[in-house]
């Protein structure tokens, strides 16, 4: 089910899309060819990355290869396309905002704002949630991807700021793209990227978005042009940030505002841009935590917002900035830890994390001296429970329940000293791979390996039954 | 909220499915320990024929020295649901070196304790909250993997994942541990 979802939007996504913006037609036929083009460089590489999952990383690799084939088409067009480019994508987010509904044919972002959302409640949806973020971004160089397809974590985040943000975009689809790191990483890959360019993403309100689309789609023509030359050494960068997918806030979202902000402090770490910043405003002065902001006449440096009657120099912005993202994250964490919201106060708060992270830790040496003390009493029949399938997360379990589940029976006890060595084997195996698809081969050898040995091994009623009753 | 929920249920189902991959390694960590552990080669090899030797595999060395290989199959499963993150890298970094060393536990537990007993000793400085503040920080960081490397703002992301990385792979394996009790007591079978 998961994979039809998938595959009718990585099917939408190749089609021509509907005239609902502004954008010329050209457009749309030259991205469909650089699809066409690009989509079977890519999608070996990516199943390499993918086979873990058998199938539905199949589905998402070719959904992932084309919206990568999408996202690298915006470069090749000339210097001129490239702003209607831009000015046609963000229409089509204003389109969207607009409707406040996903309608999977009306554009690329619908599209893959549907399968964010069709897929949210599903667990192993990580791949298409990857791939809404890397659809507003640049060229990705291929290398790329299998570490963006790797992280759980980069889907989490692209995750939350795509459902976040089923409204408009602004121009920053122009020239970065989601790194696969962590909030940090883009943090400083943004510092780092400075020279690439800086955009602009003030949040908007749910009224106005549709008009300062329009504005900002305008202004970005000319703020293009100031950034085409970034952009080039933006591209040389292995991995960028898109400031597109944080951005892209609703208008009652505290937190994205937030996010967007943090974005939005991120790149701007220059004095300069940030005095600029001030500088215009500083004549706007709003309540920071208000959810309905006025809009913004979007520049070409971030903004960051003044408090009424606060300094607004660059030390104390950038200072406040950073505290925004402190707390933000500090929310963050409440949520995880349980028990935590009626505490206010960073200290008790931190104290609360620190305990909880401590009792985690605690509860996995416990389970894992629990499960030294499982004592197996098994008579196996070894062609019940060798698991074929390598690539099926449930067949490991499957056969040690069908090992355990047999009653015990007598084997004769043969040592085999290659045993203790498996542990250095599979440490070592995980050194040399990225891939995540790497491990199961070589655990599934080991599997069936060890179990052989593992059936010789044990012995019938010899075998004291004293364990542990440890309560959990 | 419920985003955000959502969000973490999905999360743990990953984590539960990458961590199974490696609980096939605790699986098998398990089995091996039956039949050896780096301290019994010599003694099982020793004793291969003798049916005494059934005796020493509930030995409470053998079963620390099994829990310790197995908390170690953890950390794979831990280390390989979660790649690309700054922790990941780290306690995989930890395990390699682990390798060719005593597999002891490096959890630093008692950190928070201790850290707080020298900061009552401390002379309180002026700024009171942040020295509290920065305390704990040392200590979170002390907790997380490969966290003296990370600012404060990186260090709760860091947490974050960490924290959800652990859920999973305390579910998985408590899940595991009911199992095969069940299995024992024969409740299932």
């Amino acid at each position: 089910m998961e994979k039809d979802t998938f595959f009718s939007i990585s099917n939408k996504l190749e089609f021509p899309l509907p005239p609902s913006s502004s954008s010329s037609p050209m457009n749309h036929h030259h991205h469909q060819q650089q699809h066409q083009h690009q989509h079977q460089h890519l999608p070996e590489f990516l199943h390499v990355n993918w086979t873990h999952s058998g199938d539905q990383s199949a589905t998402n690799g070719h959904f992932e290869s084309a919206l990568s084939s999408l996202v690298s088409s915006p470069t090749a067009p000339p210097v001129a396309g490239e702003s209607v480019v831009i000015r046609e994508l963000i229409g089509r987010l204003g389109s969207i905002c607009n409707s406040g509904e996903i309608s999977p044919p009306s554009s690329h972002f619908t599209g893959n704002h549907s399968a964010a959302n069709s897929c949210y409640s599903t667990p192993l949806s990580s791949p298409p949630k990857l791939n809404l973020s890397m659809m507003a971004g640049n060229l990705i160089p291929p290398a790329s991807l299998p570490a963006f397809s790797g992280d759980p974590g980069f889907a989490e985040r692209a995750a939350r700021y795509s459902c976040f943000s089923g409204k408009s975009n602004y121009n920053q689809f122009s020239r970065v793209s989601l790194s696969s790191k962590s909030l940090k990483a883009m943090d400083s890959m943004l510092e780092g990227s400075q020279m690439a360019g800086k955009v602009s993403s003030p949040p908007t309100p749910m009224e106005t978005e549709f008009k300062t689309a329009q504005e900002v789609s305008s202004v970005s023509g000319e703020s293009n042009s100031r950034k085409r030359k970034s952009v080039m050494k933006g591209k040389a960068k292995e991995t960028t940030t898109t400031t597109s997918i944080v951005n892209v806030s609703k208008g009652g979202e505290e937190d994205e505002n937030v996010y967007a902000k943090r974005w939005k402090s991120a790149e701007d770490g220059k004095t300069k841009a940030e005095e600029n910043n001030s500088g215009e405003v500083s004549g706007q002065k709003q309540g920071k935590d208000s959810n309905a902001k006025p809009p913004e006449p979007p520049k070409d440096y971030i903004h960051v917002r003044a408090r009424r009657g606060q300094a607004t120099d660059s030390h104390s912005l950038a200072e406040r900035v950073r505290r925004e993202k402190i707390s933000k994250r500090m929310k963050f964490l409440q949520d995880l830890v349980p028990g935590c919201n009626k505490v206010t106060g960073k200290a008790v708060m931190l104290d609360e994390i620190i305990n909880y992270v401590q009792s985690l830790q605690r509860q996995v040496e416990f389970l894992s001296m629990k499960l030294a003390t499982v004592n197996p009493r098994l008579e196996f029949n070894m062609e019940n429970f060798i698991a074929k399938d390598t690539h099926s997360m449930v067949h490991p379990l499957e056969a040690a329940a069908a090992a355990a589940a047999a009653a015990a029976s007598a084997f004769p006890y043969s040592y085999q000293p290659q045993q203790g060595t498996t542990l250095e084997a599979l440490t070592m195996q995980m050194q040399p791979h990225d891939g995540f698809a790497d491990i199961p081969p070589q655990l599934g050898n080991f599997w069936e390996d060890d179990l052989q040995s593992v059936v010789q091994s044990f012995n019938n009623g010899s075998l004291p039954t004293s364990h542990m009753k440890i309560e959990l | 909220m419920i985003m955000s929920q959502a969000m973490h249920a999905c999360k743990q189902a990953q984590f539960w499915v990458h961590f199974l991959l490696a609980v096939d390694i605790s699986i098998t960590l398990i089995s091996l320990s039956f039949s050896s552990s780096s301290s019994l080669n010599m003694e099982l090899e020793k004793n291969k024929h003798d049916s005494n030797k059934a005796r020493d595999l509930n030995d409470s060395r053998t079963v620390i020295e099994r829990g310790r290989r197995i908390k170690i199959a953890a950390e794979i499963g831990l280390v390989a649901s979660s790649k690309g993150r700054q922790w990941s890298r780290a306690l995989h970094r930890r395990l390699l070196r682990k390798k060719g060393r005593d597999y002891s536990n490096k959890n630093g537990c008692n950190n928070y304790h201790m850290i707080k007993s020298e900061g009552k000793e401390d002379h309180e400085e002026g700024g009171d909250e942040v020295v509290e503040i920065e305390r704990r920080v040392k200590v979170l960081q002390s907790l997380v993997p490969g966290g003296e490397a990370m600012e404060m703002e990186s260090l709760f992301e860091e947490t974050a994942d960490y924290i959800e990385a652990l859920e999973g792979q305390v579910s998985a394996m408590r899940a595991l541990a009911t199992f095969l009790d069940g299995l024992e007591k024969k409740w299932i079978m």
